[in-house]
């Protein structure tokens, strides 16, 4: 049985007809073609489906899309702002964050909610921010350095 | 020589961009109208004959648009070895060996029908263990094949025997390496897509379309130009994806043709755990001659790989393992006797260092516990021994670069090896081990080829094409390609477009194994751009009325060298040369084939790459005797790649290496029950580090500017795995005492060492 | 997963009701994070999901210095690390809190889904036995208060009847002068469970032990305080010997399995270093 849900995503209403058991992963890859959110593990193990919830950073993998109701979510394709890439999303390329780049979305919008609620963070908090988000060609530690100098230019 | 422009620097991934923004399509994100979802049947014994499969009732499902059983997939084929089929029809042979497939109209529907799909089967005995599969009167596994031994790869040079008699000491120890997985962030996937005129268009994430080409039009029996294999951007491979994965891939190809609609299929993390062949099993013996000086006077290591139940990379990886281990020191005298051992078990396959981690982690940590044994400082005893530049090895590799001692000695200088041996702390440790990879490798016997291709095209307004058979699996493979030919050309980087992965577009090659992109296919793309480049240079000496040889090319324009001001850019010589009479456009290309040889098929000696990369690993760690838990302190892992092409990307490389070392060293295994189920095939379960758990790592880049790869590059990615669960040992057993060998070698395992070690001593 | 029917309610009376008309073929949801996992798995196929998140006022995190910390069935990890009264007074449950899962994960989890799945190797019953917490529980037919170590019956199996709701988990202020510390000793340092965890509660006075609690995880079918070994400590002079002798005690209360983990034999020696590490770290 479907039903009828409005889900605000990047700024821009969608009116979907799910079935209660759709996660907002699936929804939003399958029904609305948003491809940069990734499918690894599909059990919350991995990060890489990272999306915001209200400002928050959950996996979409254990989000009902029922349960996306009424927030205001963000996936990687809102973050570049009219062509230009986030100051997060520059400091990624510029510090050879990316290799296989299956992880990074997750990664960015996990250090996008992160930076926002701690604008200064020391080297320590910004692993333990990106510790539920798992890379296997980088060893984190490029990526690390690539949310400390995204820290010095997030102004927002 | 001029200063290099491109080549050396910090260049940003051409391909981040779209990363960032999740533009990036993975082969995961394909889809294609109409697409159907494709899921395999497999077996739940490890060993039995297939009776009878009825697949009607599945076939009479609604949303069901086709079923398949091996009938219908009559394919021979493997790496090496041909002793796969796509869907069995007489036996399986692990549990998980696919039966039958279905396309449905969604996963839910495909995984329903499958189980109503039955299978009779009569169960046969079934083998786990490598050493018992080769005893007289195990199960056969393959028919014909004696003992279940489906490669027996030797080396053998000079005269071990003699040598031991010759050494002072003589030891002998024993080593086991547990199965790892790669782990690929995208997991396997496929969609194959038929047209009306018999075309096949797979998309697939592969790390070798041309050769998956030939494989699938071969297989079919269908010509080449009727097989588009398109890779997109791939999510990792290591190794993973260096061959095709044939159950998936024909099930999809062949349910795509009998339902006349694409299918993909696509894995789920536990079967991409069980099914995307690890990193295999070895159990090693290694017996080292030495004498009391410590020159090593000669090696003899047995090897049995547990190939699992079919061979894939199988062979290929017993082969380099003992390989490699006769070019890293210079005793002359060595044997080595592999056996790649079929057993009823999940199959391993290519995983980054293809054999030569595990082997090297034996031979490093004895070693190591040699330098124990006598008293000697395990530095000193590397050195001493070390091969260097100019050698030819006991393997018959000719190393015409080699940093093994620079390497050495830099990592042994980051890890303060001097200071801290001289004052040792409690519960702590420091532990070394070197290692040497091939870049591109003439290993598999019969096939006297090692190559890449380029292709080039400049365009009117002197942007430039490039088309490369080597894949960028995320190793960076494309920037540096796109780095040499800006250099070459003396066009800027971002004017060049990189592309691989399309068959139809990009040349062909061997894509992307062995370490050989930046030098092989960095050859390839050097070779075209010279070619493109002397082409604009005859244009433009027809224009500007000069000899080619007096002029240069850079920053997208030529000029005069004696006379700088004279210029024209590139972009007005292409055009020039384009719109004349019997104009031409600049366009160049070229097959590349490494100078490596084929091994004498008697001694197993030969020069069998174009060039060896080095490295070496130091680890600090410090113990918590009361938990056994092991802190990292420091890694240094200093690598000789020949040249850094892009500084940035190897250092990245290398320090993602160490993650999959360590994680080798203290928390990753593939846990198997007693019928070969995976117990822990999730990421929760199967142990990759996360961001809390890397220690600080120093990559240290040692350039010895190789004559043969461009601007002396050496290959990175595989080299960098090496070294890494031998100096972790090393370390550990410093801290504590004891040499904890049995890997992963985690708490519990130091701990209850060192409990028992306590009671021996209070027994005594 | 299996198509479920979905219920959102807006008062834990109605939550209830369709608890019981279910009969055991429905399941609550909160944060989601373990239930869905066991959907996906297919380890469990309910009919019916009751989402909890309509529900209003179960978010809360209410503190008084007389009843403690009132802590709703939906309120999250994440808002636990927030919470001033939770930094400031209960210590373990903040150290809980840190070491579960990922940011991910405590976003969504919520206290009250880790009690009430039941898993031995739960963060959040160490603390809470430790401080002796209870779980308010609104059933059809009434509601009634038990004490948090009360709430498990065994793996994965709570104490809850049918057509009940854990609403509110009670945390009272400890007495003045308890310090305490709380470990997971996992194989990793993020997105892992726990091989042995340990909450512990130490008060002194003038050189003895005044009240020790110790709470176990994950060496037994369920979370437990090793009564025993509180007592060997209890009014006796503080002694390294006596503290090593604790460990030893507390490991004889357990019942650890072997599992993908670890050994029950490492279990047991983890249990004796960690609860002596334990408490010498809640003396300092």
């Amino acid at each position: 049985m479907k039903r009828e849900i409005t889900l605000r995503i990047n700024g821009e209403t969608h009116k979907l007809e799910v079935e209660n058991r759709r996660t907002l992963l699936e929804v939003i890859r399958e029904d609305l073609q948003l491809l940069g959110t990734k499918k690894m593990c599909d059990m919350g193990e991995c990060g890489s489906c990272t999306v915001l919830l209200d400002g928050m950073a959950v996996n979409a993998c254990l989000t009902l899309a029922v349960d996306a109701r009424g927030k205001k979510i963000e996936t990687i394709e809102g973050v570049a702002q009219g062509g230009n890439l986030h100051p997060i999303q520059k400091s990624f390329v510029d510090k050879g964050a990316v290799q296989c780049g299956f992880c990074s979305p997750g990664m960015i919008m996990t250090t996008k909610a992160f930076l926002k609620k701690n604008p200064h963070p020391t080297e320590e908090e910004a692993k333990t921010a990106i510790a539920g988000n798992l890379c296997r060609c980088t060893g984190y530690v490029r990526i690390v350095d690539a949310i400390l100098s995204a820290a010095d230019s997030v102004k927002e | 020589m001029k200063d290099l422009d491109f080549v050396g620097k910090d260049v940003p991934r051409v391909d981040a961009e779209v990363k960032v923004t999740g533009e990036a399509i993975f082969s995961v994100d394909v889809t294609v109208p109409n697409m159907l979802w494709g899921r395999m049947l497999r077996s739940p014994l490890p060993h039995a004959r297939i009776l009878n499969i009825d697949t009607s009732r599945a076939e009479r499902m609604a949303g069901v648009k086709a079923v398949i059983t091996g009938e219908e997939t009559p394919f021979v084929f493997g790496v090496s070895h041909m002793d796969q089929v796509p869907l069995q029809t007489e036996k399986v042979r692990y549990v998980g060996d696919p039966v039958a497939a279905v396309a449905a109209v969604d996963v839910d529907t495909a995984l329903e029908a499958l189980e109503r799909i039955k299978v009779d089967y009569e169960p046969l005995p079934a083998v786990f263990d490598p050493e018992e599969a080769m005893q007289a009167g195990a199960p056969i596994i393959h028919e014909g094949i004696e003992r279940n031994i489906a490669a027996n790869p030797c080396y053998n040079i000079g005269d071990v025997e003699k040598a031991f008699q010759e050494a002072d000491h003589v030891f002998e120890d024993r080593f086991e390496t547990q199965r790892v997985a790669h782990v690929c962030p995208e997991p396997h996937n496929c969609t194959a897509v038929w047209d009306a005129s018999g075309k096949l268009t797979f998309y697939y994430c592969s790390q070798m379309p041309s050769v998956s080409r030939v494989q699938i039009s071969k297989a079919l029996g269908i010509p080449e130009s009727k097989v588009r294999v398109i890779t997109n951007h791939v999510g990792g491979g290591f190794g993973s994806r260096a061959t095709s994965k044939f159950p998936m891939d024909f099930a999809a190809i062949v349910l795509a043709r009998k339902s006349g609609r694409p299918v993909r299929i696509e894995y789920a993390r536990d079967e991409e755990f069980i099914f995307s062949t690890f990193r295999h099993k070895f159990i090693m013996t290694v017996k080292t001659g030495i004498k009391k000086d410590g020159t090593i006077t000669g090696r003899h290591i047995t090897n049995i790989c547990d190939n699992g139940a079919y061979c894939d990379y199988g062979p290929v990886v017993t082969n380099v393992g003992g390989a490699m281990q006769g070019t890293l020191y210079r005793f002359m005298n060595y044997r080595y006797d592999g056996y790649t051992v079929y057993t009823n078990l999940p199959y391993g396959g290519a995983m980054r260092g293809i054999g030569n981690p595990q082997v090297h982690y034996a031979g490093e940590t004895q070693l190591n516990m040699i330098a124990d044994r006598l008293g000697m400082d395990p530095l000193e005893l590397r050195l001493k021994n070390a091969v260097r530049t100019g050698d030819e090895t006991a393997s018959g590799a000719k190393l015409k670069s080699c940093g093994l001692v620079e390497c050495l000695e830099e990592a042994a200088e980051k890890i303060g090896w001097k200071e801290k041996r001289a004052n040792p702390k409690p519960n702590r440790g420091l532990g070394i081990a070197c290692g040497v990879h091939f870049t591109g490798v003439r290993l598999s016997p019969g096939i006297d080829a090692d190559f890449a291709g380029a292709t080039m095209t400049v365009n009117d307004d002197g942007s430039v094409n490039l088309a490369t058979s080597c894949v960028d699996i995320g190793s960076g493979s494309s920037t540096a390609l796109t780095q040499i030919a800006a250099e070459v050309l003396g066009i800027e980087v971002d004017k060049i477009n990189t592309i691989f992965g399309d068959t139809e577009t990009c040349p062909m090659g061997w894509g992307s194994r062995a370490s050989r992109n930046t030098a092989i296919g960095g050859m390839a793309v050097q070779k075209a751009a010279e070619d493109a480049r002397r082409q604009i240079l005859e244009a433009a000496g027809v224009k500007m009325e000069v000899h080619p040889d007096d002029l240069e090319i850079r920053n997208s324009t030529v000029f005069v060298k004696s006379a700088p001001g004279k210029s024209m850019s590139v972009a007005d010589v292409v055009r020039f040369n384009r719109y004349r009479k019997d104009g031409q456009a600049v366009m160049a290309k070229y097959h590349w084939d490494a100078p490596s040889q084929l091994a004498d098929p008697e001694t197993g000696r030969g020069n069998f790459s174009m060039a060896f990369s080095f490295g070496a690993k130091a680890i600090e760690v410090e113990v918590d005797p009361g938990t056994g838990q092991v802190h990292i302190l420091d890694v240094a892992a200093s690598q000789d790649l020949g040249k850094a092409i892009n500084p940035l990307g190897a250092m990245g490389q290398i320090e993602g290496a160490v993650h999959m070392g360590l994680g080798f060293a203290m928390s990753e295994e593939i846990a198997l029950d007693e019928t070969g189920r995976m117990k822990n095939p999730y990421l929760l379960d199967y142990r990759v580090l996360t961001s809390l758990d890397m220690p600080p790592v120093s990559a240290i880049l040692v350039e010895t500017n190789d004559p043969i790869g461009p601007y002396g590059a050496k290959g990175v990615g595989e080299m960098a795995t090496i070294g890494t669960p031998d100096a972790f040992v090393s370390a550990v057993a410093e801290a504590t005492g004891l040499y904890i060998t049995d890997l992963p070698v985690t708490p519990e395992k130091v701990l209850l060492a060192l409990k028992r070690k306590k009671s021996k001593k209070k027994a005594q | 997963m299996k198509e479920f029917e979905m219920y959102e309610p807006k008062r834990v009376e109605e939550a209830c009701d369709l608890l019981a008309k279910y009969r055991g073929r429905a399941r609550i949801l909160a944060g989601g994070t373990d239930l869905l996992v066991e959907l996906k798995r297919g380890w469990h196929k309910p009919a019916a999901l009751i989402n909890l998140k309509t529900v209003k006022g179960l978010d809360k995190i209410r503190f008084t210095k007389n009843e403690g910390l009132r802590i709703g069935a939906m309120v999250t990890w994440a808002q636990l690390l927030d919470s001033k009264p939770v930094s400031r007074h209960y210590p373990l449950l903040r150290m809980a809190a840190e070491h579960l899962g990922s940011m991910q994960i405590r976003n969504t989890a919520t206290l009250a889904g880790n009690i009430t799945q039941a898993s031995p190797a739960a963060n959040g019953p160490l603390p809470l036995l430790a401080y002796d917490a209870s779980c308010v529980i609104q059933g059809t037919n009434g509601g009634r208060t038990i004490p948090v170590e009360k709430m498990f019956r065994g793996v994965r199996k709570n104490a809850l009847k049918k057509g009940e709701v854990l609403t509110e988990i009670c945390v009272p202020l400890p007495a003045a002068g308890f310090k305490g510390t709380y470990y997971k000793f996992a194989l990793r340092r993020a997105m892992d469970l726990a091989v042995v965890g340990l909450g512990v509660l130490v008060k002194t006075r003038g050189g003895t032990f005044d009240e020790v609690r110790i709470a176990l995880g994950s060496v037994a079918p369920k979370p437990f305080r090793a009564r025993n070994a509180e007592k060997i400590l209890k009014g006796e002079k503080i002694a390294d010997q006596l503290i090593r002798k604790a460990g030893e005690t507390a490991a004889a209360q357990c019942s650890p399995i072997t599992d993908l983990r670890a050994s029950k034999e490492y279990r047991y020696e983890l249990v004796k270093e960690l609860v002596y590490k334990g408490i010498k770290e809640s003396l300092v």
